[in-house]
């Protein structure tokens, strides 16, 4: 039943809209934007007609649809709705369909990726795993799936902003994922929430002393299962050797060549 | 013979103040080569890359700490983050009776250090314990019995590592390159400096989350912004110029580095008595004139140090009181500088400018008032004369303000805020109706106590950081 070029048609469509918006956009307006897909198995029209009383056009956020009655499946691009306000959107309309559909739905929620207006692609694995997703009370949050493939993840923890954009993109670049901390303490909280493969961090936080830091994450994951590289500014011996005695696996300081950078990192993943 | 005698002191009195306006004006005008000098020099560094730097010296910061249990632990805390490669932490608890040293061993899990042996090399009270925990390898806390603020740091001396010591009061916020910045002083002559001061800043009023001000503004409350333009004045408009002619008499204790060397030479801080602070500068000076070294006491105006200024009228009075207590005891102790050629700039300047124009300040107003109305009750005077005076002497005394808020503006602009300018601006004028006066009251008062022998330390309460922020921003 399964008709390959109409799926290809919904999320050329996505992407064709994605992309007309895009560049409408003045460049300091474009913001971002909110994909949300159902699927519904009963009572499409009446549905559909309660969804769009939710998604309505709000200041600041324009509304796209692309409704399939046939194959009962519809797609909503809030352009300009935060994150947040995106979440929030679908969580309403998963409690409408609680109500409504009995069930017999799946709802996925996704944010646009980073420079989705060149990635068609983007919008074809949004839909390709909609398509695979099954019938589901549940929200469906895509940057979950989407990010839990085997990609290796970093932890970058830097409290100077503009190095941490830098290095997130490039190692993004190189297909790590990246989680950035701008201080210890969120540091910390990533470490153990997300146990990255890698973790690249400065001496210099705040919030909390590096050397303390080191140890804490030292201490809960005694194995080194994470590779610590100490990425700072201070370049004094007994600091290098006190950081080793920490477990930690290389030592790099500023100022530092990117792809030296790189190829320290990729040497211990 | 009244009328002669009067007008003697009328000449005099005018002599006096058109010195002290030109030593201001010299002073203010050298505060600005200062802060050229300064904004250049800033262009050129680089504080990140210089704070890992192996060739700036490892710092021993020393904290004393009496009855601070509300705010030590995030001060600590905010202490230890700071922009610098090797430094350590050295809380010293002066005795206190409330919890300061339970608060800070349950925060850090700090256990006693017995490894460890302390060489009394300057006298202090015997410690007790000192306490320290691994997994905070830069914090140190040293129990001892109460002997005073200057005994504390004698202890913090005498355990300390580093050649560099660094003094801050246990109520100070220091910005996160307030150290590396103060280095970078040091190391533009490491062998002449003996001692560099801190830029102390008033923090009422500012947003402050977990140890660092996050937004500068201006007190709310009436005493605190006096004090805030007050510090200003001082810090910018004075202390930058003194330090050009190298005639510093105080480096702030809240704020200041010295090389621990020449400290144990002095025999560290003078205990049981307020002013220690100036008294170790006096004591390095009169040290290093007497032995003929080359040395320099500097002032870095970008290390910013954020202080909690007392609100009320009680504790301000007392805490002037102290000062103008502190300020005789050292003059009176140092009057042999005075006028030596021996002592350079020092003995020729400085310590004559503080004697005559700080500590016989009240002295001069008061005769002054009595004078004033001697010569209204004789009729030798006429009000356009006196409006006259008294107008030149108000614009002078804003243009210094005005001058020290300028230099805040090209140097630091700390207060972006147009409206904070203009706030700056009438404060300033409102200081001249009372402020200045009560200045005057309390320095008195505090040469009173000290006739009467009174050697404490006065009133001095604390707010935890926390709640002065959360109070500050629902107010």
């Amino acid at each position: 039943m399964t008709k390959p070029l109409e799926a290809s048609k919904w999320h050329e469509k996505m992407y064709q809209a994605y992309v007309e918006q895009y560049w409408l956009a003045e460049e300091n307006e474009r913001t971002d934007c909110g994909i949300i897909l159902v699927r519904i198995e009963r009572s499409w029209g009446e549905t559909m007609q309660a969804i769009r009383a939710i998604v309505e056009p709000e200041d600041g956020v324009a509304v796209r649809e692309f409704a399939e009655a046939d194959r009962h499946r519809a797609a909503f691009l809030l352009f300009g709705a935060s994150w947040n306000r995106s979440h929030y959107t679908a969580l309403r309309i998963k409690r409408l369909l609680a109500k409504m559909a009995d069930g017999a739905y799946s709802i996925l929620l996704a944010g646009a990726a980073e420079q989705a207006e060149r990635n068609p692609q983007f919008f074809e694995a949004l839909s390709d795993l909609f398509e695979q997703a099954p019938l589901d009370p549940n929200l469906i949050l895509f940057h979950e799936l989407y990010q839990s493939n085997e990609t290796q993840s970093v932890l970058l923890v830097d409290s100077d902003e503009e190095v941490r954009r830098y290095l997130q993109l490039r190692l993004q670049m190189k297909g790590y994922r990246v989680l950035a901390a701008g201080d210890g303490k969120a540091g910390l909280d990533l470490f153990r929430q997300e146990h990255p493969d890698m973790v690249i961090t400065d001496l210099n936080l705040s919030g909390i002393d590096g050397f303390h830091f080191l140890i804490r994450m030292h201490r809960e994951d005694p194995d080194a299962k994470s590779k610590i590289v100490v990425f700072t500014d201070n370049r004094e011996e007994d600091t290098i050797s006190r950081c080793f005695k920490l477990g930690v696996a290389d030592y790099i300081t500023r100022p530092f060549s990117p792809v030296e950078l790189e190829a320290r990192i990729e040497r211990l993943l | 013979m009244l009328r002669d005698w009067l007008y003697g002191y009328g000449m005099a009195a005018t002599f006096y103040v058109a010195a002290v306006t030109l030593i201001y004006f010299c002073i203010l005008f050298f505060s600005y080569r200062g802060i050229y000098g300064m904004l250049k020099g800033e262009t050129y560094a680089r504080f990140r890359s210089l704070s890992g730097s192996s060739y700036v010296p490892p710092v021993s910061l020393l904290v004393p700490a009496f009855n601070e249990e509300l705010t030590i632990i995030d001060n600590v805390k905010s202490l230890l983050t700071l922009n610098y490669h090797t430094y350590e932490v050295i809380v010293v608890n002066d005795g206190s009776k409330d919890r300061t040293v339970e608060k800070l061993i349950e925060a850090f899990q700090l256990t006693p250090l017995e490894s460890e042996t302390v060489t009394y090399e300057i006298d202090c009270t015997e410690i007790k314990a000192i306490y320290h925990n691994p997994a905070y390898p830069r914090l140190y806390v040293i129990d001892k019995e109460n002997g005073g603020k200057a005994d504390s740091l004698n202890a913090g001396i005498n355990f300390s590592h580093y050649p560099l010591i660094c003094s801050i009061d246990a109520d100070s916020l220091l910005e996160k390159d307030a150290l590396i910045r103060m280095a970078r002083v040091y190391m533009e002559d490491p062998g002449r400096i003996v001692a560099v001061g801190g830029n102390v800043r008033i923090a009422n009023g500012c947003r402050i989350e977990d140890g660092v001000v996050k937004d500068v503004r201006l007190p709310r409350k009436m005493w605190p912004m006096f004090q805030t333009l007050e510090y200003l004045k001082a810090f910018l408009g004075g202390r930058i110029g003194w330090s050009h002619i190298n005639g510093l008499i105080i480096v702030s204790g809240a704020f200041g580095m010295f090389r621990k060397e020449e400290v144990v030479k002095v025999g560290g801080y003078r205990d049981g008595y307020p002013g220690e602070d100036m008294n170790i500068i006096i004591k390095l000076h009169r040290y290093m004139l007497e032995n003929k070294l080359p040395y320099k006491i500097a002032y870095s105006p970008d290390a910013v140090c954020w202080t909690q200024a007392p609100d009320t009228y009680r504790i301000l009075s007392s805490q002037r009181k102290r000062w103008g207590r502190g300020n005789l005891k050292n003059m009176l102790e140092n009057w042999d500088m005075i006028f030596r050629p021996k002592y350079k700039q020092f003995g020729m300047l400085t310590m004559p400018y503080n004697v005559i124009f700080e500590t016989l300040n009240p002295y001069v107003k008061i005769t002054g008032l009595l004078a004033l109305i001697g010569y209204v009750a004789m009729d030798m005077t006429q009000w356009r004369v006196l409006l006259i005076y008294a107008i030149i002497n108000f614009l002078t005394g804003y243009l210094m303000a005005v001058g020290s808020l300028v230099l805040e503006e090209i140097g630091f602009r700390r207060y972006p805020r147009m409206r904070d300018l203009f706030k700056m601006m009438g404060f300033s004028v409102l200081m001249f109706l009372g402020y200045y006066q009560l200045g005057v009251l309390w320095r008195l008062q505090g040469h009173i106590e000290f006739l009467r022998k009174n050697n404490t330390w006065g009133v001095m309460t604390r707010q935890s950081w926390n709640e002065d922020s959360a109070t500050k921003s629902s107010a």
